[in-house]
C-alpha cells in the first residue's frame, strides 16, 4: 500500500463502535453480547466461562466487576 | 422455559399488559481469539499514560471529554450517574405507524415480549396489531439505558425491536447521486426483463450459512497438522457492453427456469 | 482526484470490496456502513489528564506485544489454539468472498424487519457507473429487493440489495438458525380470543394512529444532556484538564467521518465524474452533515480557544493545524497529495501536514 501506511485489520483496528466498558474502539463484526443481558462487548472486555462456552459482560459474569 | 432477561408493562393509552423480555438473536458464528504469534496466548489489553509510559490502575482512571486537542473536560462517576434516566419499568406506546412505515435501516436488534400473567390482553393486542397492519413506537428504560423500539409482532406473538438513535441512520438523499451519463431506456427495459426472470417468493428458510461449517472444518483439518490450499477469487471489472449481457442473460435466466 | 487512487482509498477503508454480479453483468462495489455512533466520545484519562492509550500484552508473560505479532486462533482444548489466517478464511468461498451474486428478487417488504442486521451503502467501485446506475434505476423503479448470500468479515451473510435516491444499499440479514423462536422460549399458546378484546384494542390502536414515522423523535437524551454538561461546565471553566497530549486515535469517532467523505466521493467522482457532480458533493455537505448528525463539536472548541495559551509547547503553525477538524486536516492532506491519508489519524495528519509544508 502507498506511503508504506500500516495495513488495517478489522479484527484489530478500531471501528465504528465504542464499548462501555473500556471506552475503546471496535468493529460491529467483533462484538459480542452479553447471555444474561444481551448488552454489546468488545472482546477485550467480554468475559468467557470456559467450562459452558458462555460470555457475558462484566456486569453479569462470573466475578463481576463494578462498571467503570 | 427460557430465561426472561428484563419484565415492564406495556403502557398503551388506558390498558397495562405486563410482559416478560426476552433475546430474540442467538449468535453463530464462529469466533476466534487474539494470540501472541509465538507464545500462543491471548491478547489482553491494558491502559497506560503514553507521557509517563506507565500502566494506569483501573481505580486511577478519570474520564473527559476533548473539547480542543489536549483539552479534556473531566466528568466524575457522580455527575455520570446524573445524566442517568430514572429507572422504570414502563414501555409507553406513542402511536402506531403504518408497517412499512419505518424504514430498515432503523431496525436494531430484537426481542421477544411474552406474557406475563394477562394473557388475554397480550394476544388481544398482538391479534389487533397484525390485523391492522401496523407497529407501534414505543420507548422505554432498562438497565440504566433508554431505548426507542418499534412493537410489532410475529405469528401470534408480540415482538420488540430497537430503533437507532436519530442521526445514526445516513440517508441516501444526504449522498450525493453516482455520477455519469443517465442509463438508456432500452437498457432499463431489459434489465427488468431479467429483474422479472429472477423474480421469486422471499423465503428466508431457504438460505443456510454454509462457510460457518467450513471454518469448524478448517479448524479440524489445522488442528490435525494438516493444511489447505490458498485460494482466491479475481472479481471481473465493471461490464461496458451492457446491451449484449444483458439480452444473454435474460435469455440465460429464463432457460434456467423452465429446466 | 485521480480515479485509481480513489479506487484505492474505497477498498482501503470499505468493510468488503468485490462485485456485485446481475446475470453476466458485473458491478464493482465497495460496502461502507449507513449507519454511524452520534455518541460523545469520553476518554480515559490519568490522574493528570493524560489521554490514556491501549497496549496490547502477553496474558501468560505479561510483556506488551506489537500489533504485527498478533494472530488470530480457535481453541480447540484448554489453552490450545488453532491459528487462522484471513487468507486461509478467504480461500474455504474464495467467490462468495468477492462476489455477491444477485440470483433472486424480492418484494422489499415481504422481509420481516427482525432479520435486519446492519445497513450499508455500495459504493461504486469501479472505472464505469453504467452498470451501476443502471441496476439502481432498474430496483427503484421495480420496487424490487436483490437477495444473495456472500462472506463478509468471516461470517456468511444473507444480504438485500436495495436502490434509493439512485443509491444502492444493502442490509445484512441474520439467518433463520440466528433467531430464536417463541417454541424455543417456551412461550405460552395463544388462547381463544373474545372478540370483544379483539374490537377493545383494534380501537386503542386506531386511536394512536398516524400515518407517517418521524426519526425525528428517536432523540438519545441521555447523549443530549451529557453534551448539555459538558457545555455547561466549560463555560464555567470547571473541571478542565489541558496536558497538550491529544487523545492518539485509530479510534471510531474521527474514521466515521472520513467513510462518509470516500463514499460522497466516490459517488461524485467515480467513472470520471463530470465536475458537476463534484460541485454537488461538496455543496451539499453541509446539509447532509446535518441530516447525518454529525456531533458537533466545533461550537465547545471555538468558545474554549481563549484557554488555549496552556500548549505552549507547540509552534503556532503547529496549533493553527490543531484548530482543524479532522475532516478539514483530511482535505488539506488531499490537495497536498499525501499518501496513504486515508488510514491515518488525525495526529497522524497533523504530523504529515507538518512534514509536507
Amino acid at each position: 500500500m502507498a506511503g508504506g501506511a500500516v495495513r488495517r485489520i478489522w479484527w484489530l483496528d478500531g471501528g465504528t463502535e465504542q464499548c462501555h466498558v473500556c471506552l475503546q474502539s471496535y468493529a460491529y463484526e467483533a462484538e459480542y453480547r452479553c447471555v444474561d443481558c444481551d448488552a454489546p462487548i468488545c472482546p477485550y472486555c467480554v468475559v468467557r466461562v470456559k467450562r459452558t462456552g458462555r460470555v457475558y459482560c462484566p456486569g453479569c459474569g462470573p466475578g463481576r466487576k463494578r462498571r467503570r | 422455559m427460557a430465561r426472561a432477561m428484563w419484565k415492564g408493562v406495556l403502557q398503551l393509552g388506558e390498558e397495562a399488559i405486563p410482559v416478560k423480555l426476552y433475546a430474540a438473536v442467538q449468535e453463530r458464528a464462529v469466533r476466534f481469539r487474539m494470540l501472541q504469534q509465538r507464545s500462543r496466548a491471548p491478547i489482553r489489553q491494558r491502559m497506560v499514560d503514553p507521557e509517563a509510559e506507565r500502566e494506569v490502575e483501573t481505580a486511577e482512571i478519570i474520564k473527559g471529554y476533548e473539547t480542543e486537542p489536549g483539552v479534556f473536560v473531566v466528568l466524575d462517576e457522580q455527575e455520570l450517574e446524573s445524566l442517568e434516566p430514572k429507572p422504570s419499568r414502563d414501555v409507553t406506546v406513542a402511536r402506531f405507524v403504518p408497517r412499512t412505515a419505518v424504514p430498515h435501516a432503523w431496525f436494531d436488534r430484537p426481542y421477544y415480549l411474552g406474557p406475563d400473567g394477562e394473557e388475554e390482553a397480550y394476544f388481544a393486542l398482538a391479534r389487533a396489531l397484525a390485523k391492522q397492519d401496523r407497529i407501534g413506537i414505543v420507548s422505554w428504560v432498562m438497565r440504566k439505558k433508554e431505548y426507542a423500539g418499534a412493537l410489532l409482532t410475529h405469528g401470534a406473538y408480540l415482538l420488540l425491536i430497537t430503533l437507532r438513535h436519530a442521526g445514526e441512520v445516513v440517508p441516501a438523499s444526504a449522498l450525493p447521486r453516482p455520477a455519469g451519463r443517465k442509463p438508456d431506456e432500452r437498457e432499463i427495459a431489459m434489465a427488468r426483463q431479467l429483474v422479472a426472470a429472477l423474480e421469486a417468493e422471499f423465503d428466508l428458510a431457504a438460505f443456510h450459512d454454509e462457510y460457518r461449517e467450513r471454518v469448524e472444518e478448517l479448524v479440524r483439518t489445522k488442528a490435525k497438522g494438516g493444511r489447505i490450499e490458498l485460494k482466491k477469487f479475481e472479481p471481473k471489472a465493471a461490464t461496458d457492453s451492457l446491451g449484449e449481457l444483458l439480452k444473454a442473460s435474460v435469455k440465460h435466466a429464463r432457460e434456467r427456469r423452465v429446466a | 482526484m485521480p480515479d485509481d487512487e480513489l479506487q484505492e482509498e474505497l477498498r482501503a477503508r470499505s468493510f468488503w470490496s468485490g462485485t456485485l454480479t446481475f446475470g453476466l453483468v458485473s458491478v464493482p462495489v465497495a460496502l461502507l456502513p449507513a449507519t454511524r455512533s452520534v455518541r460523545l466520545p469520553l476518554r480515559m484519562l490519568s490522574p493528570e489528564g493524560v489521554p490514556l492509550r491501549r497496549e496490547f500484552y502477553d496474558a501468560k508473560s505479561e510483556r506488551r506485544v506489537d500489533r504485527d505479532d498478533i494472530v488470530r486462533g480457535y481453541e480447540v482444548a484448554d489453552d490450545e489454539y488453532v491459528v487462522v489466517t484471513d487468507e486461509e478464511l478467504e480461500s474455504l468461498e474464495p467467490k462468495k468472498s468477492r462476489d455477491i451474486d444477485l440470483r433472486q428478487f424480492v418484494d422489499r417488504d415481504a422481509i420481516d424487519p427482525m432479520y435486519f442486521d446492519r445497513a450499508y451503502f455500495l459504493a461504486p467501485a469501479g472505472d464505469s457507473t453504467k452498470a451501476y446506475r443502471l441496476l439502481a434505476e432498474t430496483m427503484e423503479r421495480t420496487n424490487r429487493a436483490g437477495i444473495a448470500t456472500f462472506i463478509m468479515r468471516d461470517k456468511e451473510y444473507l444480504i438485500a440489495i436495495l436502490a434509493e435516491d439512485g443509491i444502492l444499499r444493502a442490509e445484512t440479514l441474520r439467518f433463520a438458525d440466528e433467531v430464536r423462536s417463541p417454541e424455543d422460549l417456551g412461550l405460552p399458546e395463544p388462547p381463544k380470543l373474545k372478540a370483544a378484546a379483539l374490537r377493545r384494542f383494534e380501537q386503542l390502536i386506531a386511536k394512536l394512529k398516524q400515518p407517517q414515522f418521524d426519526p425525528d423523535e428517536l432523540h438519545d437524551h441521555p447523549a443530549e444532556r451529557l453534551r448539555a454538561l459538558i457545555e455547561r461546565k466549560q463555560r464555567a471553566g470547571e473541571d478542565i484538564v489541558a496536558s497538550g497530549v491529544t487523545a492518539e486515535d485509530e479510534d471510531a469517532g474521527d474514521d466515521v467521518i472520513d467513510l462518509m467523505e470516500i463514499l460522497k466521493r466516490s459517488m461524485a467522482g467515480a467513472g470520471g465524474g463530470g465536475r458537476k457532480a463534484a460541485q454537488r458533493a461538496g455543496g451539499s455537505r453541509r446539509g447532509a452533515k446535518q441530516a447525518a448528525g454529525t456531533p458537533e463539536r466545533s461550537s465547545p472548541r471555538t468558545s474554549a480557544r481563549s484557554r488555549s495559551g496552556s500548549r505552549s509547547h507547540t509552534s503556532p503553525a503547529a496549533a493553527d493545524l490543531e484548530e482543524l477538524t479532522k475532516e478539514e486536516l483530511y482535505e488539506r492532506a488531499r490537495q497536498h497529495d499525501i499518501p496513504g491519508r486515508s488510514s491515518m489519524s488525525k495526529k497522524q495528519l497533523i504530523s504529515a501536514l507538518r512534514r509536507s509544508a
